[in-house]
């Protein structure tokens, strides 16, 4: 073990919980897409009902104990501290166990009709969707959320004004969760009420709550991975976490259209849930440009890939997904339909999912005392996972679109014969989609659990550096993505997204209603190829461009530091000839190659210059800080 | 620099103010959200019944089967099977109630009719014909007409009458709920709707029924040759009673006993009495399905079907059954 703070081996434990019930989650999900194949499929053994019951709520307990291991991991840091006593943090894992126990042996009693009503209060399981367990469930997670609640405060320095913006995140993060998830034990006899409260705790509990932490975590990560600045870190928490509230307090009311209450709630919650993706897309670009501090390589790739599919899901799958939807003219046609799976999955795994399993990569390493390792099964599990992920949701994308026209449009409701014929073609794509997921999820958990397997010493990774070694000339691909480039790739992602917002409009016009579905079958059908094309294009490029600087920033740790050229600016006076000399010696060099600069003033106040005329392509590595000369190492990465 | 933080302050500031509003507009909105006003009233689990039975045990037998978790409801749930909100609406109850005593199977006309008469004889609903009410309910009449006695895709749950009963309620209690418009109307006219329809049940190899629904007396004239048997007379009521719905031909367990080898057989019923299956026995249970049931079967799921089958067809029927070894 490699940890600061014993606190943080207690970690390993629960994404070790968190995986298992990961592969039981998505295997349930298999299973459901092979009910949508075969409806008979285990008929009266497993239905359909109890089997999604599973799906569900394993999903949200397997994030919710990946968060819990994450900020085990990464608290001690922030607070500086660890958690006392211990017995607690055990206490809650075998408590998660049990409640993970209890609720699994509850959820079949759905088939038999058994609920345990005392009153109006379901104490063993009540059917409510993403909430199917019961009272008893309920009652003790609420006790292991404030047991968490407490573990993270106990962490954090006594005296609140010290904390900065990543305290205040994850502080209001786990008493929220803990507190937002009271709503669960309401039982109201009516339906909208019950409706009502139940998006409290889905959507403002996973929603609202789960994004404070998942914008806090992702903030916190990458300082830690790129060495950014906490300040700013703290700048983007801060802003990040005021967006969702300010759009997401209201945005929630997206739920309220036509569950029986009032159609205000339509004015209100499609202003305001329209603002909702502005806090996914300011996460996504602070992940660009954190990505760009770092000056020393990241030792573990794949855990960065996954953060940052967390943070480009969110945006796309959460936030592009959701606005296509969230407006009332438009959820009138996609409520109750295929389309809202297709945001679902994205957004709850894509964006939170990711993020937990990127933690897990770093936690395992740590815990393994593992330094440097080969990561290419990481990547090959991430980019299964990415095309499984998309597929799934092109799939209830494509699915939804057809279910609308057949099943709102024409008014057909036959399920077998009218509804299911129309969406045949999506579920084969589902299920095989749901395939290329399992492979990248097998994979993932193989990788994680035999990663020291592949370690490397520090005489393999010197020989692999200087096999990659400095080239002329890189690909288009591998280039540093500038601002106005990441700019229009975002731009691409909405352009699609609103053509899809277009098309579920479409349904609107006459013509469509009179049972034309020539409109938005095209616009949605070049609208969803589109963005997942963009979207993959994009994690492409981006991940290829960090590839390339990290693979530089290797070379560049290889190269004899005492054999490079150097530029002296010592007799150089005009700032514009400095800026001259520095620009011929770096347009001058390889890729993966180095000059030196030496001066007889700070070279730091170059920093911003170089940033200006270079872009952040650079490598910046002080040799000499004064107080007669500075050295500073300048490499070229891409 | 320090500009820019006391700037930086200033904003956060304001932010955090802006919250503060948001949360009294969202607060207001709240409340006013499930206060009753004259132009809006909402309908009330614990005054909507059906049956005797409310709508909040409705409600509750709904969650007790998850159903949220394959159907919709208010548009919520799993988009595997039909959204419910409105079914009452447009199925009613005497469909409702034929086809969640045996969900594996479409109810057909006579049997909705059998369940329709037992409810206007308990009083649930008023006085009404057959087809007045499936004028009043379109997609019970075009379910009975197109689906009537083809396998459904939901599997049998066993519900208990009161089970039956309550859901109803609970049914037509979200069938007043005001959903705001949604779903939305269909404008389509009848000729497309058709045409797509056609399209689709091609598309998934629909075999039509060919289940009249109707009952033939061994006198009517579409009866003869071959069919004007006794037992084939009787095959033929079943199948256009729906009975196939619960009873099946070949020893498996449905909703109620199968028919395969019933005739002359030991039947052990509730209460631990036990019956030979002769004629009088089963003329009984076609005719007072609830004085002897049998062990392991729900009890008041079947109707009676005194008023609907005369003399001659329930001795159809029965010597149908008896041919079944």
């Amino acid at each position: 073990m490699n940890f600061q703070y014993k606190t943080q081996a207690f970690s390993y434990r629960f994404f070790v919980l968190m995986l298992i019930l990961f592969a039981v989650q998505i295997l349930f999900g298999l299973l459901l897409a092979l009910i949508q194949l075969d409806p008979d499929l285990l008929k009266g053994t497993l239905n359909f009902n109890v089997a999604r019951a599973f799906h569900l709520n394993l999903a949200v307990v397997w994030i919710v104990t990946g968060f819990m291991g994450t900020i085990l991991f990464v608290g001690p840091l922030l607070g500086k501290k660890d958690i006392r006593p211990f017995w607690l943090i055990k206490f809650l894992f075998y408590a998660l166990i049990v409640i993970v126990i209890w609720t699994a042996c509850t959820l079949p009693l759905a088939q038999k009709g058994i609920a345990g009503w005392i009153g109006n209060t379901p104490w063993l399981q009540q059917g409510k969707e993403y909430l199917e367990g019961g009272r008893i469930t309920d009652v003790l997670l609420l006790v292991g959320f404030t047991i968490f609640a407490y573990l993270t405060l106990f962490m954090f320095p006594r005296k609140v004004k010290t904390w900065n913006e990543m305290h205040w995140g994850l502080a209001i993060g786990v008493c929220a969760l803990a507190g937002v998830w009271v709503f669960s034990l309401i039982s109201t006899k009516n339906l909208d009420t019950q409706e009502y409260f139940r998006w409290y705790v889905v959507h403002y509990w996973v929603e609202a709550v789960w994004e404070i932490i998942h914008i806090t975590l992702i903030g916190f990560l990458l300082s830690k991975f790129f060495g950014a600045d906490e300040k700013e870190v703290g700048f983007a928490v801060f802003w990040g976490v005021s967006l969702v509230v300010l759009s997401g307090l209201i945005g929630n009311s997206h739920h309220y259209f036509w569950i029986g209450t009032p159609a205000f709630w339509q004015f209100w919650g499609s202003l305001f849930s329209a603002l909702e993706p502005l806090p996914l897309i300011f996460c996504l670009w602070h992940v660009y440009l954190d990505e760009k501090h770092g000056i020393t390589p990241v030792e573990n790739r794949p855990a960065f890939y996954f953060i940052f599919g967390s943070a480009l899901f969110e945006s796309m799958g959460a936030g592009v997904l959701g606005f296509t939807m969230t407006m009332a003219y438009a959820n009138i046609w996609e409520h109750g339909t295929w389309l809202t799976a297709a945001h679902g999955h994205l957004a709850l795994f894509g964006a939170f999912g990711l993020l937990v399993i990127g933690a897990t990569y770093e936690a395992v390493r740590k815990y393994k005392n593992i330094y440097r390792f080969r990561g290419y099964l990481g990547k090959l599990s991430f980019w299964l996972l990415f095309i499984g992920l998309v597929g799934i949701m092109g799939s209830f994308a494509y699915g939804g679109t057809k279910e609308i026209f057949v099943y709102r449009i024409l008014g057909l409701d036959w399920w077998a014969h009218q509804v299911r014929p129309a969406m045949a073609n999506a579920r084969l794509l589902l299920g095989f989609s749901a395939l290329v997921f399992i492979a990248g999820a097998i994979i993932l958990i193989y990788d994680l659990f035999t990663m020291k397997n592949r370690e490397i010493s520090e005489e393999e990774q010197f020989a692999r550096n200087n096999k990659l070694g400095s080239s002329s000339r890189i690909s288009m691909w591998r280039k540093n993505m500038m601002p106005v480039e990441f700019g229009i790739w975002l731009g691409g992602i909405w352009f699609f997204g609103l053509v899809v917002t277009g098309g579920v409009f479409s349904f609107n016009l006459h013509s469509v209603r009179a049972g034309d579905p020539t409109i938005p079958f095209i616009l949605m059908g070049i609208g969803y190829i589109g963005l997942i094309l963009t979207t993959l294009l994009f994690a492409v490029r981006f991940l290829q461009a960090f590839e390339q600087r990290q693979n530089m920033l290797q070379v560049l740790q290889n190269t004899d530091n005492e054999n490079l050229r150097v530029i002296d600016l010592k007799p150089v006076i005009q700032v514009r000839d400095k800026e001259k000399l520095i620009l011929d010696a770096f347009n001058r060099l390889n890729y993966g190659e180095a000059f030196v600069m030496v001066s007889d003033k700070n070279l730091s106040e170059q920093h911003p210059v170089l940033h200006k005329v270079l872009g952040v392509s650079f490598a910046w590595e002080n040799l000499e800080e004064g107080p007669q000369e500075w050295k500073v190492k300048i490499g070229k990465l891409n | 620099m320090s500009s820019f933080i006391e700037k930086e302050k200033k904003a956060r500031r304001a932010a955090i103010w802006i919250i503060g509003g948001m949360i009294g507009i969202w607060i207001v909105l709240s409340i006013f959200s499930f206060t009753d006003s004259a132009a809006r009233k909402r309908p009330d689990t614990t005054q909507v019944t059906f049956a005797g039975q409310t709508a909040l045990r409705g409600k509750q037998v709904f969650q007790a089967y998850n159903c949220m978790d394959c159907h919709t409801m208010v548009g919520n749930g799993a988009y595997f099977a039909p959204d419910l909100t409105k079914i009452y609406d447009y199925t009613g109850p005497a469909w409702l109630k034929a086809y969640l005593s045996s969900p594996g199977t479409y109810p057909t006309r006579a049997i909705v009719n059998v369940n329709l008469q037992e409810l206007i004889q308990s009083g649930a609903v008023g006085p009404t014909t057959l087809d007045d009410y499936l004028a009043k309910y379109p997609g019970a009449k075009s379910r009975v007409e197109e689906r009537g006695g083809v396998q459904a895709l939901m599997p049998n749950l066993g519900f208990s009458a009161d089970d039956i009963k309550a859901l109803i309620a609970f049914l037509k209690y979200s069938s007043k709920l005001n959903t705001g418009g949604w779903p939305p109307k269909v404008i389509a006219s009848q000729s497309v709707i058709q045409r797509e329809a056609e399209k689709l049940e091609s598309e998934s190899g629909l075999i039509k029924s060919g289940v009249t629904g109707e009952l033939k007396s061994p006198n009517s004239s579409g009866a003869g040759g071959a069919g004007s048997s006794p037992i084939a007379l009787g095959k033929e009521q079943t199948i256009n009673l729906g009975c196939a719905a619960c009873h099946s031909v070949d020893g498996s367990k449905l909703v109620g006993p199968s028919f395969k080898g019933l005739f002359g057989s030991q039947v052990s019923l509730d209460g631990g009495r036990t019956v030979t299956a002769d004629t009088a026995y089963i003329r009984k249970s076609i005719l007072e399905p609830n004085a002897d049931i049998v062990k392991g079967f729900p009890k008041s799921v079947m109707p009676a079907f005194g008023g609907t089958l005369t003399d001659e067809q329930i001795s159809d029927i029965i010597q149908y059954i008896k041919s079944l070894k």
